[in-house]
């Protein structure tokens, strides 16, 4: 018998979204008020900058909203995760989603797609809307109609390389008034280039990973598991900062003594980015791990376990 | 068909519900699994439903581990839990999307069930009272017509009349191959339905045996004189 048929996955698919149809449509529209609420204040804020301040202020800047927006949109992917296995919150669930005709694989990963990529798309289509509003809004107010910044295009930016070219065109504009040779790029720049552009990846690995933790969480716990998570991973990103820490001033007091030149730290720094890529690969091999590890849990669920009574 | 063999399983170590508890059943019929409180009856049709997993021992249906849950397996069991909570959708829309899973559903036999219960058929699930909801799931039981059926104290929460209405339906509605499985301590609710009746305390197998047998005997008035009678005996 085949582990996964695409028949059986629709019936499965459309089981569900008959029988959660509110959970799913309640988290959709909180992702989307959020983004566009948001959206929203963030423009009165501009307009009330905009009443008190000179007119030549940028009050279309998008920039942070955009990332507010994607942080929003971050913890929509982890809360995404987290209700993987919302279906087994209670017993009665669990005998409904354990009995029904349908392999666990078919059940998991219409929980993962709809749950986390579902979170993913509501949010893109919650952005694209929330521009709309800006756009509307922009026009009827300032009667701006070639200013008007996208806060799709910046959120884009933020999240892709094109954020690391925006930053040397910045920097550039900030050093000489205007942009220079937009094509030059200094060898410290491009150190720092190629480090940006891996930190940008090790930011989207860290991401996937701690999205497929808080699934992997799920598997071990129906209820609560959510802010459960949150707080073990703050309080793990505070004992990773401390350990951080305390390791650079102890490196910081004994350059000396380890024998790290000028030369070293060049050859460090010109590597770090391969430090990075192989952070971010690390972090993505633990992403895949969970979501497996999440998905062998749920097939050895039961109605009744130590954490799920 | 249905084989327990030598299972163990305890919700807390070393505090075993059932212990090397064995049971085959081989042929269909309706049978109760008849035993006081906590004797593990509920955790028994969850172990035969692969919903628990033993600790030792097998629980197999057609020769298939139950634990495995395959379609093919799930498709042929169904269960009906003593507490059911049923979403806010009309009956219709339920059946539209659970009807598929179960290759012999039959409609019809809904309906004709939902009437013997007395129940309409343009229904909203969310606005149903427990006994309602559990009439609306038994007739979805009954109809998807699963040849293994296991049911956890059907007879809790409904009143008098839907009592007789109950072993109305469950008798008119079942086949002679299907197992059906009826787990309560309520004996007088459904011996009257009964081919079998197996009585389990403790890990122990008290009675398992088909109820012509069990009255063929003048002395025998009810099941519930025999359960009491042999419970005495074991003290």
């Amino acid at each position: 018998m085949s582990n996964f048929d695409t028949k059986r996955f629709a019936r499965y698919a459309n089981f569900d979204l008959t029988i959660n149809k509110n959970f799913y449509r309640n988290l959709a529209l909180v992702l989307f008020f959020t983004i566009v609420g948001i959206v929203v204040f963030s423009f009165f804020m501009r307009w009330l900058t905009y009443q008190v301040s000179a007119p030549s202020l940028i009050y279309n800047d998008l920039t942070m909203t955009a990332l507010v927006v994607m942080v929003i949109m971050q913890y929509s992917l982890h809360i995404g995760a987290g209700c993987t296995l919302h279906p087994l919150r209670n017993k009665q669930g669990r005998i409904t989603n354990l009995t029904i005709p349908a392999t666990n694989l078919e059940k998991y990963s219409w929980h993962v797609l709809i749950c986390v990529f579902g979170a993913l798309v509501v949010g893109i289509i919650s952005v694209a809307f929330a521009d709309l509003v800006n756009y509307l809004m922009t026009i009827a107010v300032f009667k701006d109609t070639e200013g008007v910044q996208s806060l799709f295009a910046n959120v884009f930016a933020n999240s892709t390389g094109a954020a690391v070219n925006n930053f040397f065109q910045q920097m550039h504009m900030s050093m000489n008034g205007q942009t220079v040779d937009p094509t030059y790029v200094s060898p410290q720049e491009a150190i720092l280039g190629r480090i940006l552009t891996a930190s940008l990846f090790a930011t989207w690995a860290h991401i996937f990973c701690t999205t497929s933790f808080y699934a992997f969480c799920n598997s071990l716990k129906y209820k609560f598991n959510i802010p459960l998570t949150y707080i073990f991973l703050q309080l793990v990103g505070f004992i990773l900062g401390i350990l951080m820490l305390i390791g650079m001033i102890w490196f910081t007091s004994n350059v000396e003594r380890l024998g790290i030149d000028d030369e070293t730290m060049r050859a460090f720094l010109e590597n770090f980015h391969i430090y990075l890529y192989i952070l971010g690969s690390i972090s993505i091999l633990a992403g895949i791990g969970f979501f497996v590890w999440a998905y062998r849990r749920y097939t050895k669920a039961q109605l009744s376990n130590r954490w799920n009574k | 068909m249905l084989k327990i063999q030598d299972v163990t399983f305890g919700y807390k170590k070393n505090d075993p519900v059932l212990d090397r508890f064995s049971l085959e059943i081989n042929e269909g019929g309706i049978y109760g699994l008849l035993g006081k409180n906590g004797t593990g009856k509920s955790t028994l049709l969850y172990l035969i439903m692969g919903l628990l997993r033993p600790q030792a021992g097998l629980v197999t249906y057609n020769g298939v581990e139950t634990i495995t849950r395959t379609p093919d397996l799930l498709n042929d069991m169904f269960i009906v839990p003593e507490e059911y909570n049923l979403p806010g959708i009309s009956l219709q829309k339920y059946i539209d999307a659970i009807q598929p899973f179960y290759p012999r559903f039959d409609v019809s036999m809904m309906y004709r069930c939902l009437e013997n219960f007395e129940m309409p058929h343009d229904i909203n699930l969310g606005a149903l009272s427990m006994g309602q909801k559990k009439k609306v799931y038994l007739s979805i039981a009954l109809a998807a017509r699963t040849h293994l059926l296991l049911m956890d104290e059907p007879t809790n929460g409904l009143d008098i009349p839907s009592k007789s209405q109950f072993r109305k339906v469950v008798a008119g509605s079942t086949d002679p191959d299907q197992i059906v499985i009826i787990s309560t301590h309520q004996v007088r609710d459904v011996e009257l339905l009964l081919d079998h009746v197996t009585m389990i305390e403790k890990n122990e197998v008290l009675l398992n045996t088909k109820m012509d047998q069990l009255f063929k005997d003048d002395e025998v008035i009810n099941l519930e004189d025999v359960f009491n009678k042999l419970l005495e005996e074991r003290k």
